[in-house]
C-alpha cells in the first residue's frame, strides 16, 4: 500500500495522497511535509462530510475532482461497504496547478484498482495495525522549469528536485484578490494599508512560494496573524515578516534565498 | 443567475439547480428535487472550500462527481452555487466545456 501511494505522490504536481475512513480517520497517506497528521485529519473529515451529502444525491459516487484556485483536490471512492467486502474508505490526492489532469486519471484508476485488489484478497479491511504510514519528510520541492509539453505525469522524480525558481510556478495563481486600495479587506480577513503594501506582501508571498507551493499563502495569514493583528499590514513590517516566515523553511539554503527575494520588497 | 437558462437548455444536461450559499433555492429546471439538491450542493461545497483552505489551495471553483448513472458539476458564482447533472462520459465532458464558457461570459 505504501508502494501504491508513493506513485501517486511521485507524479509531477502532487503534495499528497491520503487514505481515509468513512469517519474521515487517516489510515494511510504519504505527503510533504507540509501535511502532518493532524492537518490532514481535519482536511479528511471536510472531505467526508461533504462526501456524505453529497451521497443524499448520488449514493453510487466514484470520484469527485474538486478545483481550486491553486490546485485540485481528486478524491476516489474505494468501496462503499455494502458491495462485497470492500470496506468504505476514500482516495485523495492533494495536487497543484503542475498536475496533469489526464496523466492522474490514469494513475488514480490504477491505484484504485490494485487497493480494491488488496481489500477484496484481505477479506475486507486491510491490515492498518502498523499505524499510519509514515510520512516522507521532505521539503515541498521548487518546481522544475519544465515547459507543459515535456511533461511526463507518471515520473520517478525524487522528491528533492533542483533547485531553482520557476517563474511561471511563482508569477501563476498567487494574488491576494481584495487587495489593493486603502485599508481594503479582503475576502480572507487580511487588510494592507495601500497599494506598496500589498505589493510587497504579494512579493513576499511568491517568494515563499518557491519553496512550499500553494501553502505559502496559509503561512503568510499566520504570520500576519502574529505580528499585526489588530492593524493594516504595511511595508515597513516586511522584515518582521520575513523573519517570521523563514520559520517554516527547514532548509537554511531555502531560507537564506527567501530572506533576500523578500527582502528587495521593501 | 446571468445564464442559468442557457445552462438548462443544454441538450445533455438533465437537471439544473441554483442556490445561494445557505442553501436556498433560487431556481431549478429538469427532474429533480431542486431544495434537496440546492442545499445538499451548499452544504458539501462549504465543507470542500474548508479543506482547500486548510491545504493552501486556495478559492474554491468547482467539483465534478461522477458514478456509473450520473454525473454532476458544482460551480461557484460569487454566492450563488450552480449544480448541473447529466449522464456520465461524453455528455458530461460536454457539459463541463460548455458550462465553461457560458459562466465565463
Amino acid at each position: 500500500m505504501d508502494a501504491i501511494l508513493q506513485t501517486l505522490q511521485d507524479m509531477e504536481g502532487v503534495n499528497g495522497a491520503v487514505i481515509a475512513d468513512r469517519t474521515g480517520q487517516v489510515l494511510a497517506y504519504r505527503a510533504h511535509a507540509l501535511y502532518d497528521s493532524a492537518l490532514l485529519s481535519q482536511v479528511s473529515k471536510a472531505v467526508v462530510t461533504a462526501i456524505d451529502s453529497v451521497k443524499l444525491m448520488q449514493q453510487d459516487w466514484e470520484s469527485v475532482t474538486v478545483q481550486f484556485a491553486e490546485g485540485k483536490l481528486l478524491i476516489r471512492s474505494l468501496g462503499s461497504g455494502t458491495q462485497s467486502k470492500a470496506p468504505e474508505l476514500t482516495l485523495s490526492v492533494i495536487a497543484d496547478m503542475r498536475l496533469n489532469v489526464s496523466f492522474a486519471g490514469v494513475a488514480l484508476r490504477v491505484a484504485v484498482a490494485k487497493l480494491k485488489a488488496i481489500f477484496e484478497a484481505g477479506n475486507g479491511m486491510p491490515d492498518f495495525s502498523g499505524g499510519i504510514a509514515p510520512v516522507i519528510k521532505s521539503p515541498l520541492p521548487p518546481p522544475a522549469a519544465v515547459p507543459p509539453s515535456s511533461r511526463m505525469g507518471v515520473a520517478a522524480t525524487s522528491p528533492m528536485a533542483q533547485r531553482g525558481s520557476n517563474p511561471e510556478f511563482s508569477a501563476s495563481n498567487l494574488n491576494w484578490s481584495g487587495f489593493g486600495g486603502n485599508s481594503s479587506l479582503s475576502g480572507s480577513g487580511i487588510a494592507a494599508l495601500d497599494a506598496a503594501s500589498s505589493a510587497a506582501l504579494a512579493a513576499c508571498t511568491k517568494a515563499l512560494a518557491r519553496s512550499v507551493g500553494p501553502m505559502a499563502k496559509r503561512y503568510v495569514k499566520e504570520s500576519l496573524g502574529r505580528i499585526c493583528p489588530d492593524r493594516p499590514f504595511s511595508k515597513e513590517m516586511v522584515p518582521a515578516l520575513v523573519v517570521e516566515l523563514e520559520k517554516y523553511l527547514e532548509d537554511p539554503a531555502h531560507a537564506d534565498e527567501f530572506r533576500k527575494v523578500a527582502m528587495k520588497a521593501r | 443567475m446571468k445564464n442559468f437558462d442557457v445552462v438548462a437548455k443544454f441538450p445533455e444536461v438533465s437537471a439544473a439547480v441554483v442556490s445561494d450559499s445557505s442553501g436556498a433555492i433560487l431556481e431549478w429546471s429538469g427532474d429533480i428535487d431542486g431544495e434537496a439538491a440546492g442545499a445538499v450542493h451548499s452544504f458539501s461545497m462549504q465543507s470542500l472550500a474548508q479543506a482547500g483552505e486548510l491545504l493552501g489551495l486556495g478559492g474554491l471553483e468547482r467539483a465534478s462527481i461522477v458514478g456509473p448513472t450520473k454525473a454532476c458539476v458544482i460551480a461557484v458564482q460569487g454566492d450563488e452555487v450552480l449544480g448541473v447533472y447529466s449522464l456520465p462520459g461524453k455528455a458530461f465532458s460536454a457539459v463541463e466545456k460548455k458550462l465553461d464558457v457560458a459562466l465565463r461570459h
